[in-house]
């Protein structure tokens, strides 16, 4: 009785890992597979596999890009023999959604749902430099002088569109995701308080996704060429993206009509200083711009925090700026010294 | 030459407690620039940050009196640029076509515009609006950013060896440039670290400046406890209490 067991657990066993080594990969496995960070596909130059632009950059994106799987001729001088290995090859599946002879419906390019291979640097310093100069004011133009009056509609000439921050951060239409930026060096103090806050999309500003905005400049001409993938990609481990706009001050609104009339340099200290936002470990946006205007009520707030314990309470969560899941962190030093 | 070159040096102390000598700290430097009987806002223009006062950076100083700047107008001259196209530089004070935004009436007025964009064109599929908005990727180099890199050359060959500790722009309402955790350094025996801060600028005044061009400004000097500067929004105060400008 003991044997039938047992030999009913090994078949058990092997008809498990059978299972799990020949269930089919699906194309987005398969796809996945395919790594730029292979020593083959690193000794090869971008160009030698992406054409820029590609044919179909008219209907897919309306400006000359990328917008399309190398063709075959770039896989076949390595690859050949994989094109041939059975009725529905692997490598096919990278690139089309019906792997096989004669499945040639491709895949949209790039695939969002992949993992990224490549970082991108943005030199934020050097673009504050020579496009974000200071919207010049018009001189010789006399103020508080009634001139003349008139009711007509006057046709005045349409103000020029200074290129500035907003040629990339235009403000957002619509709540993305957001986190809070919860501090790593720190605990909380206390679970955070209910809260039904939430940001308005305007509170948010846009992060160019695709080659648009950065080609206007950089198509030709001016280097990093739009060919020179590696001008500003970088190859990293595999990752998968998230949208998430992490802040510590969520209540923060852009558009508030103080925070309107200011420029994105008064606060956006870090971003001038700044060659490759990885680099970048504090805040872009430092306290002290913040206080300026504020202090009274960080002041309150901070006063009651301290308070609160002294009060055998619990701690006061920050609300002026922080939603309570920041609100709730130990007040930090630059908040303190201030 | 309307457009000068306008440097200005600006020594600033920085009170160190001899006991703290990792302590950091952050300057707010005005903008605001007396020229003349005018005040001028030096805005969105990058302001370099150095160790040391000026007898420590004299070489630095040397080189940037030696150095010649070349105006804008002068560089497209030079560039051959038409005159539609300074004046439409001019009309908004701008250095380069990156400034703002070229119209469709721009495109009409200004032959290089027109011809870039007619080059863009056929390179771009007849698509007017690609055309028109990477209209700079046509235009010759010396056009494009001709005067950017002239003054990029002229600042990196101005600074030689020397590195700047930190740079930062001033924005355009306040007009004021932040740099932050500054680490202070004083040499042993002293309480006191001194910094020099420098730009390389093009006066909107330029006839005002350039009386000013071979007059000095005296630097005051003023201590203050390192309490007082620890913080960093006291370090506000320094910029009403310590810093004066020195124009060259």
């Amino acid at each position: 009785m003991k044997n039938v067991v047992r030999i009913g657990v090994i078949f058990a066993c092997f008809a498990a890992f059978l299972g799990v080594s020949l269930t089919p990969e699906t194309s987005a496995q398969k796809r996945d597979k395919f790594s730029h960070a292979t020593a083959g596909h690193k000794k090869k130059d971008c160009n030698s596999c992406h054409t820029l632009p590609t044919a179909n950059w008219v209907a897919a994106r309306g400006f000359p890009d990328v917008a399309d799987f190398p063709g075959h001729v770039a896989c076949f001088a390595c690859h050949r023999s994989d094109f041939f290995a059975g009725n529905k090859p692997a490598i096919c599946a990278g690139c089309h959604s019906n792997p096989g002879p004669k499945g040639s419906a491709r895949l949209p390019f790039p695939v969002k749902t992949r993992s990224q291979e490549f970082t991108s640097v943005f030199p934020h310093n050097l673009h504050q430099d020579i496009i974000a100069e200071a919207a010049p004011r018009r001189r010789n133009v006399a103020v508080a002088h009634l001139v003349k009056a008139s009711f007509a509609v006057p046709d005045d000439p349409p103000k020029p569109t200074f290129n500035n921050c907003a040629i990339c951060h235009e403000t957002s239409k619509a709540v993305p995701k957001y986190a809070p930026r919860i501090p790593a060096s720190m605990q909380p103090l206390a679970e955070a308080a209910a809260d039904a806050f939430a940001p308005k999309a305007q509170f948010f500003k846009e992060m160019p996704s695709g080659h648009q905005t950065c080609f206007q400049c950089h198509y030709q001409g001016v280097k990093p060429f739009a060919t020179d993938c590696a001008g500003c990609h970088k190859l990293t481990t595999p990752y998968m993206e998230e949208p998430v706009a992490k802040r510590y001050s969520i209540k923060f609104d852009h558009n508030q009509k103080e925070h309107s009339v200011r420029d994105c340099m008064t606060c956006h200290v870090r971003i001038s200083q700044n060659a490759d936002l990885k680099t970048l470990v504090d805040a872009d946006v430092p306290f002290i711009t913040c206080v300026s205007c504020h202090n009274d009520k960080i002041t309150e707030e901070t006063k009651k925090r301290t308070a609160s314990p002294e009060a055998q309470q619990p701690a006061f969560q920050c609300t002026y700026c922080h939603a309570p899941a920041i609100g709730r962190f130990p007040i930090p030093k630059s908040h303190e010294n201030r | 030459m309307y457009s000068i070159r306008l440097i200005l040096l600006v020594l600033i102390l920085l009170p160190v407690g001899a006991a703290n000598l990792t302590a950091q700290g952050a300057l707010e430097l005005s903008g605001r620039v007396k020229i003349g009987a005018k005040v001028e806002k030096v805005e969105r223009k990058r302001f370099y940050l150095f160790r040391g006062g000026l007898e420590a950076n004299k070489p630095l100083i040397d080189r940037i009196k030696a150095a010649t700047y070349t105006s804008r107008d002068c560089f497209y001259c030079q560039a051959k640029a038409s005159p539609q196209f300074i004046a439409w530089l001019k009309a908004e004070d701008c250095e380069s076509p990156y400034c703002r935004a070229v119209t469709t009436e721009d495109v009409t007025k200004v032959p290089e515009f027109q011809a870039a964009y007619q080059k863009g064109l056929k390179q771009f599929r007849n698509k007017p609006d690609v055309a028109r908005n990477w209209l700079t990727t046509n235009l010759t180099p010396a056009l494009r950013d001709g005067f950017y890199k002239q003054q990029k050359s002229s600042i990196t060959s101005i600074l030689g060896t020397t590195k700047a500790v930190q740079s930062s722009m001033t924005d355009s309402v306040s007009v004021v440039a932040i740099f932050l955790d500054i680490a202070i350094q004083p040499s042993a025996g002293k309480t006191v670290e001194t910094f020099t801060v420098s730009i390389w600028y093009r006066s909107r005044s330029a006839e005002k400046a350039m009386s000013l061009f071979a007059r000095s400004m005296s630097v005051r000097r003023k201590r203050l406890s390192y309490r007082s500067f620890r913080s960093m929004t006291r370090a506000r105060r320094l910029r009403k209490s310590v810093m004066s400008w020195f124009v060259t």
